[in-house]
């Protein structure tokens, strides 16, 4: 018998990643965007904060106009759940939490400045947000994360900490 | 300024189409009910394939506004086995719990074994009734299954201790907090949680419960969804009637 969510915390983890990846110098604003969350199907159901994005497309460009983000899995659970069809899906509960730059640029580089202002090289993370995620994933990514499996995709802050300035 | 704000808009609700919106608010709010009142009435929505597990994680993110905790709790700095004793036996973090075996014993599969973990969590109320706006819920449709799932967060109080003791029953126990049974030593508390369904609609208005994941956490006030409006039609008085069956 083997472990059907043997590489859930890997597939998790590197979800996760590419939302937190910093564009390259070589890449348009377009191929960035391509990078963010590419086990999405077109089409697939994305919700964050209860808002909907219909379009992979959409959802990728909005992301890249984030700030600089940092996530960091905490804990999930996962059940996989037969279909009737050859492939079963994975139906993923995972509470995560991310902070973001708070020195007023993202991570395309822009900035609300008029005239440019000398800008500490790090960003400055604000404290802590609460995230729980929920999947719905393909039974395929245990053969490879590099593939269209989500599904469905629910991004929700159930926490915001007082002291940061990021408003939600 | 947009560079520190999110830019996603929040809502604290959305629910994929107005049908889905009626029957999600109906199913969870008499779920959660019944969880409270009865639960084991819910096994009736349960198949042999039906499955649970759940889940606590511990890390602290927020601090609860002070109104909300009671001072006993603020004052003393509560050990995991006194604060979540009841939970540590079959909490499912599969961060944390590692092989095969002790994952598979952790997710409950049937209504035997669902009854056995129900009665092992402490009784609890909730507000989605009474007070919704301290929920958000989330309803998308999953076409593969026929089915919806509903994603609620949001705080219960845990009102008594479990019915049964997690050695009882089909519980096996390979964690190292097994000797710790003292369930109805665990304080009772307030908690917030994240929970999951995935729900068939069977023939005759029946339903399945296919999915009930529950992650549990220390109780950190309003969620970050507070004071946001809805997304999605405007949801209506849930009635907390009775509860429909699953298909034989």
């Amino acid at each position: 018998m083997s472990d059907p969510t043997a590489k859930l915390e890997n597939f998790l983890k590197a979800l996760l990643k590419s939302l937190d990846l910093q564009p390259l110098s070589e890449q348009s604003p377009e191929m960035y965007a391509n990078t963010i969350l590419p086990q999405l199907q077109t089409p697939s159901r994305v919700i964050i904060n209860g808002t909907p994005y219909g379009s992979k497309q959409v959802f990728q460009q909005t992301w890249a106009t984030l700030p600089s983000t940092q996530h960091q899995l905490l804990s999930y659970d996962a059940h996989l759940i037969p279909t009737g069809q050859p492939q079963s899906i994975y139906s993923i509960l995972a509470r995560v939490r991310v902070r973001f730059d708070e020195s007023g640029r993202n991570r395309l580089g822009d900035t609300a400045d008029l005239v440019p202002v000398s800008r500490p090289p790090r960003p400055l993370y604000s404290p802590w947000f609460g995230v729980s995620l929920k999947l719905i994933a393909d039974e395929q990514l245990n053969q490879t994360f590099e593939c269209e499996c989500i599904s469905s995709f629910n991004y929700r802050i159930t926490e915001k900490p007082e002291s940061s300035v990021f408003t939600l | 300024t947009n560079l520190l704000s999110f830019p996603f808009p929040c809502a604290s609700s959305f629910f994929e189409s107005p049908e889905l919106q009626s029957v999600a608010i109906q199913f969870i709010t008499t779920y959660l009910n019944f969880w409270d009142n009865d639960r084991m009435s819910l096994l009736n929505l349960f198949t042999p394939e039906s499955q649970f597990s759940y889940h606590f994680d511990t890390t602290h993110i927020v601090e609860a506004s002070s109104a909300s905790i009671s001072i006993k709790d603020s004052r003393t700095p509560n050990s995991v086995a006194s604060s979540w004793g009841s939970y540590i036996s079959n909490s499912r973090n599969l961060m944390r719990v590692s092989g095969i075996k002790s994952r598979m014993s952790k997710v409950f599969k049937g209504r035997d074994p669902i009854s056995d973990a129900f009665q092992s969590l402490p009784t609890s109320k909730h507000r989605l009734d009474k007070d919704p706006s301290s929920y958000s819920i989330e309803v998308v449709s999953v076409p593969i299954l026929n089915a919806m799932e509903i994603c609620v967060h949001g705080s219960f109080v845990e009102t008594g201790s479990p019915k049964k003791s997690n050695k009882e029953g089909h519980f096996k126990n390979g964690s190292k907090y097994t000797a710790y049974h003292t369930s109805s030593r665990s304080q009772l508390s307030e908690r917030s949680f994240d929970r999951s369904l995935l729900v068939i609609a069977g023939t005759g208005g029946s339903y399945i419960v296919a999915s009930d994941m529950l992650l549990l956490k220390q109780y950190s006030g309003q969620g970050g969804w507070s004071s946001d409006s809805h997304r999605g039609p405007v949801s209506s008085s849930p009635a907390a009637s009775g509860l429909p069956v699953a298909q034989a």
